[in-house]
């Protein structure tokens, strides 16, 4: 049970070089937050920062309030589970899971106990006489967990431990991460690049690019209401589609015209959003961002009562993708793709033209030059 | 029925039960046969090809048991007329020879032994610890290897000589306690070793000795097999050394011993010999039981491969 706090913390690899930069978070007792962003992003370098695998260049490191930037790894009472497992092959499934508790010298019976407690808990109970390499790659990974949980230390680490089971059994071990978060009601710091993963995980979310955090979040809160159009196109499959507009303020409306030749194409932006850009962007160039699950086919937009919001926005479909519950059509919009996903009844075909309407309460608007979402709403 | 209508997949309807069953044991008789024809030609090769490569050794053998009139004749004389073991009563007799394996078998041992340690604990260090000045101390450690033996041979000699160390166990071998070469296969060899399994134990609140103890040597015994079967074998034929530093039959080794057999007024090459393959048993057996090791991998199951 921890509190773990990173203040300022850097990782600096040579003079230019960050690997992390000015990281800032509290991590608080039971949450399960997950780092998350492209490969390369800083988000390993910052687990093993904690972890004590990595020295720590600049900043501070405080669990429970004892500054441990300079501890070594095994004395910060942390486990970490590896993306290839790292079991010792040399070991069995019981020495594997009995070693760290073997290194701390308990007595022999109460290893035994706890060993025992954990097989039942990951259900490899009879596993325990088996040499690693006797194991499917789910069961390795489960023993990767026993190892790391036999010791109750103050938080648990993941560095990515799905990324190597194929895609059915990391549904399967995505649920039973969660069951054992509750179950063991601790702390977990978990890195993936999988947003799925991170979105499923997550009770706090940490988007990382370029070893700077993006944002930190909920993962509802990271969904709507990205902070910028980096997290706002990480988050989310198919990602979010990015439009250039044109903001005109006419009449009492805010139109978003979008850029490039042709007829006129525009979407109002409603409520408050329209005043909060009318008033500040008025004949600016912006980024509408919207998500292929907020756009719809005309009928279901009357229905909703937001069709009258997008004027002529016609586009031909270049690519269909039939999923059984859903349909997602492409289309080209200023030479990129774009995705709506619609229900499976619409039946337009590659080629054919598709009018679409935009939910615009729904929509996110961001800026040319910093890509900040101009609609972030800070909580307090 | 013609041998194209066999291989041909018989179409139901057309065989009877019976002779379907005839027809598949003749196919698999077949198939059988080649196979073990294939087979016997492949150990057939072997064995010619062992043969060849054993030659030199089974003259030797050959001669060690021949009594020395043989020897020199004029004809082909492959195997004794009349084999008889003197030569190797009178090797052990000539030459404290026991006493030299002894010997040899002391010096290769503690070299052996100490070679693994040293270099596996500084290849260690090499390749998992970070350390300012690393790379400049490895480029070190290699760049010995580029000296060749024989330039440091007479200054070791005065070195050790001034010491007064001469004609006794430690001079054949402290100098000998480490290895470039041993640190650099080891490295490599520990280069290759998950590395993951290392920040692991680190986590689990494990030293670096432990680590090295409990983890790296149970997973590298292939490696210090293949390590220590190399420096016993360099050990045991070390002659340019011990020929110097040593003086009495307390101390030589058996590479000197083998010379001594051979005496200026004797042509006793059959001694020799005898000495020769009394002394080639420690090396072979070392490399038979140190093989085994050599051919176990041990890495299966570490990480996902």
């Amino acid at each position: 049970m921890a509190e773990i706090a990173l203040r300022n913390v850097c990782k600096q690899f040579d003079a230019t070089h960050y690997g992390v930069k000015d990281f800032n978070l509290d991590i608080h007792d039971h949450e399960f937050v997950v780092f998350v962003g492209p490969s390369g992003c800083g988000k390993s370098t910052t687990l093993r920062l904690i972890a004590g695998l990595e020295e720590i260049t600049d900043g501070e490191l405080w669990i429970d309030g004892n500054l441990c930037n300079y501890l070594e790894p095994g004395e910060r009472d942390m486990s970490m589970v590896f993306q290839n497992y790292a079991l010792y092959p040399n070991m069995t499934v019981y020495g594997n899971i009995a070693y760290a508790l073997k290194v701390r010298k308990l007595p022999k019976q109460e290893i035994d106990r706890k060993v025992r407690e954990v097989a039942d808990i990951l259900e490899i109970g009879q596993l325990l006489d088996r040499k690693p390499v006797a194991l499917s790659g789910g069961q390795k990974q489960r023993v990767a967990i026993g190892a790391a949980i036999v010791r109750q230390p103050k938080a648990f680490l993941m560095d990515e431990p799905l990324s190597n089971l194929d895609a059915k059994l990391r549904g399967q071990m995505r649920v039973e991460l969660q069951k054992l978060h509750k179950k063991l009601d601790t702390t977990i710091i978990y890195v993936t690049h999988d947003q799925t993963e991170a979105m499923t995980l997550g009770t706090k979310i940490v988007v990382m690019k370029d070893g700077l955090i993006q944002q930190v979040d909920t993962p509802q809160q990271i969904y709507d209401n990205p902070i910028n159009k980096f997290v706002a196109g990480f988050v989310g499959s198919p990602s979010m589609n990015f439009i250039e507009c044109d903001v005109s303020v006419e009449r009492a409306r805010t139109a978003l015209i979008f850029a490039g030749t042709g007829p006129i194409r525009k979407v109002y932006l409603t409520g408050q959003n329209a005043r909060r850009i009318g008033e500040k962007y008025d004949g600016c160039r912006v980024i509408l961002g919207i998500r292929p699950e907020d756009i719809y086919e005309e009928a279901d937009a009357i229905e909703g009562g937001f069709a009258e919001n997008s004027v002529d926005v016609e586009e031909t479909v270049v690519t269909r993708e039939m999923l059984g519950s859903e349909v997602i059509l492409y289309f080209d919009e200023q030479r990129k793709t774009c995705a709506v996903r619609l229900k499976p009844t619409n039946q337009t075909q590659v080629g054919e033209k598709i009018r679409l309407c935009f939910d615009m309460d729904r929509a996110h608007v961001f800026d040319m030059e910093t890509e900040e979402n101009l609609l972030y709403r800070k909580e307090w | 029925m013609s041998q194209i209508e066999s291989m041909a997949i018989p179409m139901e309807g057309k065989l009877s039960a019976s002779e379907l069953l005839a027809l598949k044991n003749r196919m698999n008789a077949q198939a059988l046969a080649r196979r073990r024809a294939r087979t016997a030609l492949r150990l057939g090769a072997n064995v010619v090809f062992a043969f060849i490569v054993l030659l030199p050794l089974l003259y030797a053998i050959s001669i060690a048991l021949m009594p020395s009139n043989e020897l020199f004749t004029t004809e082909l004389n492959l195997f004794p007329k009349h084999p008889t073991l003197r030569n190797f009563s009178e090797a052990l007799t000539t030459v404290p020879l026991l006493r030299f394996i002894v010997n040899s078998f002391l010096v290769a041992g503690t070299i052996t032994f100490g070679q693994i340690v040293s270099c596996s604990l500084a290849a260690f260090a090499f390749s998992f610890l970070e350390f300012p000045g690393q790379g400049i101390l490895f480029a070190l450690v290699m760049a010995t290897m580029m000296v060749p033996g024989e330039a440091t041979i007479i200054s070791n000699y005065l070195t050790v000589a001034g010491w007064g160390m001469l004609d006794s166990y430690p001079v054949l071998i402290i100098p000998y306690l480490t290895s470039a070469m041993g640190i650099f296969l080891f490295r490599q060899f520990y280069m290759s070793f998950p590395k993951s399994l290392y920040e692991s134990a680190k986590l689990d609140g494990c030293s670096n000795l432990r680590f090295i103890v409990k983890i790296l040597i149970p997973l590298t015994k292939s490696a210090i097999g293949a390590m220590a079967v190399y420096t016993f074998i360099n050990a045991w034929n070390m002659y340019m050394w011990p020929l110097l530093v040593t003086g009495s039959n307390r101390m030589r080794t058996v590479q000197i011993g083998i010379s001594m057999l051979d005496s200026v007024d004797s042509q006793s090459i059959t001694l020799m010999i005898a000495g020769v393959v009394m002394i080639i048993i420690p090396s072979i057996s070392i490399f038979i039981i140190g093989q085994k090791q050599l051919i176990r991998g041990m890495f299966s199951g570490a990480v996902k491969g």
